[in-house]
């Protein structure tokens, strides 16, 4: 776990040797409310991380809404009574997910985020940029994407990747659900794949 | 706002000091704001959310620092070492590196990304989950150290060594490799080439 503090907002990564995912909780400074972000393991670690700063999440951000890669989401509402899960479909293990896929902006732990359909290699892909960091999901790491698999699909995902990722500042921070942190220059600079489809 | 911004100066690209509108490069006082930065690191042993993009630090020893959140994109460091430092999310990209140690240094989810790094030292140490994608990795060594997780895709890499390395999950795909020693490490638990061509995974 690794803690990363950018101006009032607070981060820590919580990664997973075996699933080797990242999930992220941040809170501000001065609040106690959390939101975690693509949470795969509730164990003791994530929730030292949370007593320790004394944190009650208020809300769950998964990017594709998969739910054998987010088992935690099964665990977090039977502790956290205000939970509020958002994603790109309707429903996780049963429960009710905010569907944010034409979504504009909205506020959640003191934070305005805006959610980024980015649709071609899942139905329910979403991205999130919160305060300059682009929470990527398992769509864009360094160095990788997930491809599309026919025609279609790749050039609506190269489409929206023109659209709403290279329009972004290129220092925009890339925090994604597998590997390193990069920013948008960079991958626009060395991602082949990207390059590749777009 | 966690503002990155880009320098307001046509045609420039490099990232803007915190609260100016230009780089480095374009500021007219970086001088006198890079040697305050530069002291700032030598007489602290935590340096936690300094951002000086295009800091340059020339002739340095800055090692058992413990550097937390800084960003230091589109520095220059030559001849410094940071040995048994802590780097912890530290955005050091489109850096130049030469002859620097970092000998048993712990970088955990830092990026060193399009940086050059020409004869540096980083033996011995815990390199989780770093970026050097598109790297120039020339006569430099990272012996004897746990690089797992780490990317150095399409990157290039020449007469450098990873002996008795852990290399689990350590991602090379379309980079250039001329005359670097796997010697001893487990090379099978790397990661060469994109799955099918369009996957990492």
């Amino acid at each position: 776990m690794r803690h990363l503090e950018v101006n009032d907002l607070q981060i820590y990564t919580y990664f997973s040797s075996d699933s080797m995912m990242n999930t992220y909780v941040i809170w501000h400074r001065d609040r106690r409310e959390a939101i975690l972000v693509d949470p795969v393991h509730f164990d003791g670690g994530l929730f030292e991380i949370l007593e320790s700063n004394a944190l009650e999440i208020m809300a769950v951000l998964v990017t594709p809404a998969h739910e054998e890669d987010f088992k935690a989401i099964k665990t977090i509402p039977k502790i956290y009574h205000h939970v509020k899960l958002y994603g790109g479909s309707d429903r996780i293990f049963g429960m009710p997910l905010e569907n944010l896929k034409e979504a504009p902006r909205f506020f959640a732990a003191g934070f305005a985020i805006d959610p980024i359909f980015l649709p071609g290699h899942h139905s329910d892909s979403l991205l999130y940029l919160l305060e300059g960091l682009l929470f990527s999901g398992d769509l864009l790491s360094a160095g990788g994407l997930a491809m599309a698999d026919g025609n279609y699909g790749r050039r609506l995902l190269c489409q929206c990747i023109k659209e709403s990722i290279f329009t972004l500042n290129e220092h925009t921070l890339i925090l994604p659900l597998f590997g390193p942190p990069s920013t948008v220059g960079i991958e626009k600079e060395t991602n082949a794949l990207l390059q590749e489809l777009c | 706002m966690y503002a990155r911004n880009t320098c307001g100066t046509p045609g420039c690209n490099r990232r803007a000091l915190r609260n100016l509108e230009v780089c480095g490069q374009h500021a007219e006082n970086f001088e006198s704001i890079n040697a305050e930065s530069v002291e700032f690191l030598e007489t602290n042993s935590v340096i936690r959310e300094i951002s000086v993009p295009g800091i340059r630090i020339v002739d340095k020893t800055l090692s058992g620092k413990q550097l937390l959140n800084c960003d230091f994109s589109y520095g220059h460091f030559e001849n410094c070492s940071f040995d048994k430092s802590i780097l912890q999310f530290v955005v050091m990209n489109h850096s130049v590196f030469r002859g620097c140690s970092f000998k048993g240094v712990r970088a955990i989810e830092s990026i060193f990304a399009c940086s050059s790094i020409v004869d540096c030292d980083f033996s011995g140490s815990d390199m989780v989950q770093n970026n050097f994608n598109g790297c120039a990795v020339i006569d430099s060594r990272f012996d004897g150290s746990d690089m797992m997780y780490s990317r150095f895709i399409n990157a290039d890499l020449q007469n450098s060594s990873f002996i008795d390395c852990n290399l689990k999950a350590v991602m090379f795909p379309n980079s250039m490799l001329k005359d670097v020693s796997f010697k001893y490490s487990n090379r099978e638990d790397a990661i060469f080439e994109y799955v099918d061509k369009k996957r990492l995974l």
